[in-house]
């Protein structure tokens, strides 16, 4: 049974095979309560993104981070029942996503309500901060092409480079 | 959708497991105490719909292809986040 593999046909990122044990459990998200079962994708190959997709919902996908790549004095006041959910003692037993949501050129994570996992169980919830501490849209630097220690950009990136030529197509 | 009266002191009890009392009322605010398993999430509507909101947007958001999201993905060229994030 745990070796079951479950196939996510995602209209996003094709045809997706998971082993059943590896999805992560939610008991659904605000605005999409049926969604329960995701799996957690690699995005991109230094993996500060990753994909977060349905296996309910095959048209339902998040990008998520971990805020602290962003956002380094992140301190979400997680709730004792929202651990106690997660059958932990501390926050230091889960891993923290924020969900992002890209806009053109722009990236906003929702520090509002961040996705909680119990990489042990692998049991999960969005939980809702209480106060308005952190925003649902905190903007965060687009990726950048040119960081330092970066290598310069390569030849024919124009494309992906959102600053370059002023305003977007 | 069910309607019930009660007075300040009285509760309802919900699918066996969840209580919710009223502490008291007056003509601008009822306040509510709800008993509830750690797994119930309760929150006030405006602010499960905000969230609610946010997550429909970000879905919709990675259905497209955002320039920044190609840009994350590192397509055409090594464009991605710096290590240890932003300065």
């Amino acid at each position: 049974m745990t070796r079951a593999v479950v196939h996510i046909a995602s209209s996003r990122l094709g045809t997706i095979r998971v082993p059943e044990a590896d999805l992560l459990r939610f008991p659904g998200l605000p605005g999409f309560p049926g969604a329960r079962r995701f799996a957690l994708v690699e995005h991109d190959h230094r993996g500060i993104f990753g994909w977060l997709v349905s296996a309910d919902l095959p048209e339902l996908a998040f990008v998520v981070t971990n805020p602290w790549n962003f956002v380094p004095d992140y301190d979400p006041a997680v709730p004792e029942r929202a651990l106690r959910g997660l059958d932990a003692q501390s926050l230091d037993e889960l891993e923290v996503l924020a969900i992002a949501a890209f806009e053109g050129d722009r990236i906003f994570l929702n520090l509002a309500a961040p996705l909680l996992v119990n990489p042990k169980s692998r049991s999960a919830l969005q939980v809702i901060l209480d106060g308005d501490t952190w925003s649902t849209r905190q903007p965060i630097p687009p990726p950048s092409p040119t960081g330092e220690g970066e290598p310069a950009e390569g030849a024919g990136d124009a494309d992906v480079r959102p600053e370059s030529g002023g305003g977007s197509t | 959708m069910l309607v019930l009266s009660r007075k300040p002191g009285e509760s309802v009890r919900i699918d066996g497991r969840i209580k919710v009392t009223v502490v008291s009322a007056t003509s601008r605010h009822v306040r509510l105490a709800i008993e509830a398993p750690d797994e119930v999430e309760i929150h006030r509507e405006e602010v499960y719909q905000r969230i609610a909101r946010a997550n429909r947007e970000a879905a919709r958001a990675a259905s497209g292809s955002g320039e920044a999201l190609s840009a994350a993905r590192g397509e055409g060229g090594d464009a991605m986040p710096r290590e240890g994030g932003p300065p």
